[in-house]
């Protein structure tokens, strides 16, 4: 049995209720989430809350439980216990309210290799009962602005990791979702690419929709984010804006007012210390020899 | 006992070729493979030790002790029975060079080191003869072992003649496999490959069940020709070269160093001839230059269409009839399935044999395609965040996959309503009862499968593929019993719904899990 400890949160709003807030329902609030694999605890009781329009990177080592929670966020998983709700819906009872108002990129999206990309893009907006004349315009101007215009008469097959990543991209807003879940969205992408990418979602956000991702490359949510989680062993252990991360960090141990998110990321999840001792021992080895 | 070669020269490479092609047998099938093939390889053993005991006419020629030639049916039948073999080798071996040029990921590893193009191209050539020969050398040379026992020693001949046989057609398969990329590109010779080795590979099964179709008259004039065939001078005679693989086998000399000659000369020449080509081939598949270029779309112009259940249906649709490989796979099905289904309802009259049979190639089809559209789908997680029903997606594509196969047969229930309209309501009916049932069964039972395992689908869940066959079965046998045994009848019925009812029953948890699909 998991014991159950508290996340060291630095926002003052813990676990809004969804169901008596008199306020908006936040874009994202997840309670007490618990999901298992055989004995082992993927997510052991989460708590996370989201409002609307923000930018939220979730940060994790490998195995930390960020895709678990993304998955049943967008309604793959079911949960043990707890809940999900995307903008007061609840995921598990009104998955179709829920999903309507959602987009989910996986890490690795799988495609149709026989469509050609607004074939797919056609499909998908049937999928989310898009009106056909607003869904083949924001098709057209979905691939232009992913520079994918000019590839519309190739299957997906032939297209690089990148190019998939960008036409699931284009998949994921073709319905002009209010909550994104973007998990490692910038794999496979070259630095254009990449950049055109973390424009659009900025985008996004100024518009007034909510973003969620999960990220490998730290300088992205350094840059991006208005607030990080971090989630450690399927648990939130972390939350706050850059700076108040910085300052639970320091309160912790090294990181000082200039540390880099990757310091700071370190420093909370015990990896910093792990990586000295380790280059201590190298460095005693080759001394040794 | 663990052999250690020179790293980067071909019997090196060759070691790393089949130990990857042990290790893609599943643990399962592995175990099976090493009991089934130890127990089939010893009782071959035990029936060549009483062929080759029991001869009569043919152990003196086999024997050596004889001048005679064997009795010209004899080796019509184990010659014919050879070239089957050949053929079955030659299919293999063209679908593993498509495989061994296409499918695998490991090129840009190997032609980037530092090891010779030609040294690769080699040892790939050898991995495809090895695979391709392996199943015919457990079932030849038990004949080869018994024969030294009983006397027989020449029999050991079937090792060089085989492999010799095996390197040849390997050598032939990517002969085949490297021109269609000439002349067609990567992309289609792919898809042309492919069926050209389905297809050899049932041909000669077709052949042979072609005679079950045919009336005893016509049936008497072949044999009448066949046996002119088979007379001394005749075309088909014991002497003939086109039973040098078989006397080959059986360790005459000539026939066995020509064999030897033709399988390693051939294997050769192809090597060191196309050897280019394969490079030029490979470096294209793995570019996909082949891949087709339409028009540029012009802006502004793009339409889509309204609605859910048709752009589900389109979609199905383009992409099946977008793979032929696995059109051909499906159909190939059916061409396996038609033979048996006459022999099954043969004497009856015409209108008695074409709606049983039918019914049941309707249903085996409609549950290929309905695995297709449902079990296959390529991107299920995208169907998986959509704000549809599961379950509401996943009767759209059954639909797409019934539909097909309404219009397919839609030509013999116009041939019905004009002939006998009672058996044409009834013909209906069946085919509705048989293609939504297999249908039901892909959406009670959910499970995810790839489509580019068509093939193997038969290998996974034993129960709900009998499932499957049973409801085919019950709803052609209904069929069947409603025209010739009405008191049956309910039987067949019920034997038709015990598949989509047990897919219900047993999919339960899978459905209540929401398994994506």
């Amino acid at each position: 049995m998991q014991t159950q400890t508290a996340a060291h949160s630095v926002t003052p709003s813990a676990t809004p209720s969804v169901s008596i807030s008199p306020e908006p329902a936040p874009a994202l609030a997840i309670n007490g989430l618990v999901k298992h694999f055989g004995g082992k605890y993927a997510v052991s009781n989460l708590d996370l809350t989201i409002p609307r329009g923000e930018f939220h990177a979730l940060l994790g080592p490998n195995g930390a439980g960020k895709t678990t929670t993304l998955r049943i966020v967008a309604g793959l998983l079911k949960a043990d216990i707890g809940t999900a709700h995307i903008l007061g819906h609840n995921i598990a009872t009104h998955p179709t309210e829920a999903k309507r108002l959602l987009a989910f990129l996986p890490d690795d999206p799988l495609l149709y290799g026989k469509l050609r990309p607004l074939e797919y893009l056609e499909f998908v907006a049937g999928l989310w009962s898009v009106e056909s004349t607003i869904a083949a315009a924001r098709a057209e101007e979905l691939l232009r602005w992913l520079d994918l215009w000019g590839n519309t008469s190739e299957y997906i097959e032939g297209f690089s990791r990148g190019m998939r990543q960008k036409l699931a991209l284009a998949g994921a807003l073709i319905h002009d979702p209010q909550v994104m879940i973007l998990d490692e969205p910038l794999t496979g992408l070259d630095a254009a690419a990449a950049r055109q990418v973390k424009d659009l979602l900025l985008e996004r956000v100024k518009q007034g929709n909510t973003i969620v991702l999960t990220t490998h490359i730290l300088e992205m949510a350094e840059r991006l984010a208005e607030r990080i989680s971090i989630i450690q062993k399927g648990k939130i252990i972390a939350q706050g804006t850059l700076d108040e991360l910085r300052e639970l960090a320091a309160a912790n141990a090294t990181p000082g007012q200039n540390a880099t998110l990757e310091d700071v990321f370190l420093e909370l999840t015990s990896q910093r210390t792990n990586i000295e001792a380790a280059s201590r021992t190298s460095a005693k080895s080759e001394g040794t020899t | 006992m663990i052999f250690t070669f020179t790293a980067a020269t071909w019997p090196w490479l060759l070691r790393h070729e089949l130990r990857l092609a042990w290790r893609n047998i599943s643990r399962t099938s592995l175990w099976l493979i090493v009991i089934g093939g130890g127990l089939l390889w010893a009782c071959l053993h035990l029936v060549a030790w009483l062929t080759l005991s029991n001869l009569g006419p043919l152990s003196g020629a086999i024997a050596g002790t004889s001048s005679a030639a064997p009795p010209p049916m004899a080796t019509l039948v184990t010659g014919a029975a050879l070239w089957f073999a050949i053929s079955l080798m030659f299919s293999q071996a063209i679908l593993l060079s498509i495989t061994a040029l296409f499918d695998r990921g490991d090129f840009d590893l190997l032609l980037s080191s530092p090891m010779p193009t030609q040294t690769v191209f080699i040892v790939r050539g050898m991995g495809v003869a090895i695979s391709s020969v392996f199943l015919y050398l457990l079932l030849f040379t038990p004949f080869a072992h018994m024969g030294l026992i009983t006397g027989h020693a020449h029999l050991l001949a079937i090792y060089p003649a085989l492999i010799s046989i095996g390197l040849f057609v390997s050598a032939l398969g990517m002969l085949l496999t490297l021109t269609l990329v000439r002349v067609l590109g990567a992309r289609h010779a792919r898809m042309v490959g492919q069926l050209i080795g389905a297809l050899v590979g049932a041909m000669f099964f077709l052949a042979s069940q072609v005679q079950t179709m045919l009336s005893t008259e016509t049936r008497a004039g072949i044999t009448s020709t066949f046996k002119q065939w088979i007379a001394v001078d005749g075309p088909l005679a014991p002497d003939s070269a086109i039973w040098f693989p078989l006397r080959a086998m059986l360790g005459e000399w000539l026939p066995l160093l020509i064999v030897m000659g033709v399988g390693l000369g051939g294997f050769w020449l192809v090597v060191s001839l196309t050897y280019k080509r394969f490079l030029a081939g490979t470096q294209e598949s793995v570019t996909g230059q082949a891949s087709k270029k339409l028009p540029a779309v012009m802006g502004g112009s793009i339409k889509f269409r309204q609605g859910l259940m048709m752009n589900v249906l389109i979609k199905e649709w383009k992409l099946i009839v977008r793979d032929p490989n696995l059109i051909a796979q499906t159909f190939l099905q059916m061409l396996y399935l038609l033979p048996m289904i006459f022999i099954f309802f043969r004497r009856q009259d015409m209108t008695l044999l074409v709606m049983p049979a039918t019914i049941m190639l309707a249903s085996t089809l409609a549950g290929s395609l309905a695995w297709i559209t449902i079990a296959a789908e390529d991107a299920p997680e995208l169907i998986g965040v959509a704000p549809v029903q599961l379950a509401r997606i996943r009767w759209m594509k059954a639909l797409a996959a019934v539909m097909p196969v309404w219009i397919l047969v839609s030509p013999v229930l116009a041939y019905l309503l004009f002939t006998t309209p009672l058996y044409a309501a009834a013909f209906a009916s069946f085919i509705a009862g048989g293609t939504i049932s297999a249908g039901l069964i892909q959406i009670w039972y959910p499970r995810q499968g790839d489509r580019k395992n068509m093939k193997k689908r038969g290998q996974g869940n034993m129960v709900i593929n009998l499932i499957e066959g049973i409801s085919a079965l019950g709803w052609a046998g209904t069929s069947y019993a409603m025209l010739a045994a009405p008191l049956w009848a309910p039987l067949g019925l019920l034997l038709a719904l015990t598949g989509p009812s047990g897919a219900w029953l047993l999919g339960k948890s899978r459905r209540e899990q929401g398994v994506l699909a």
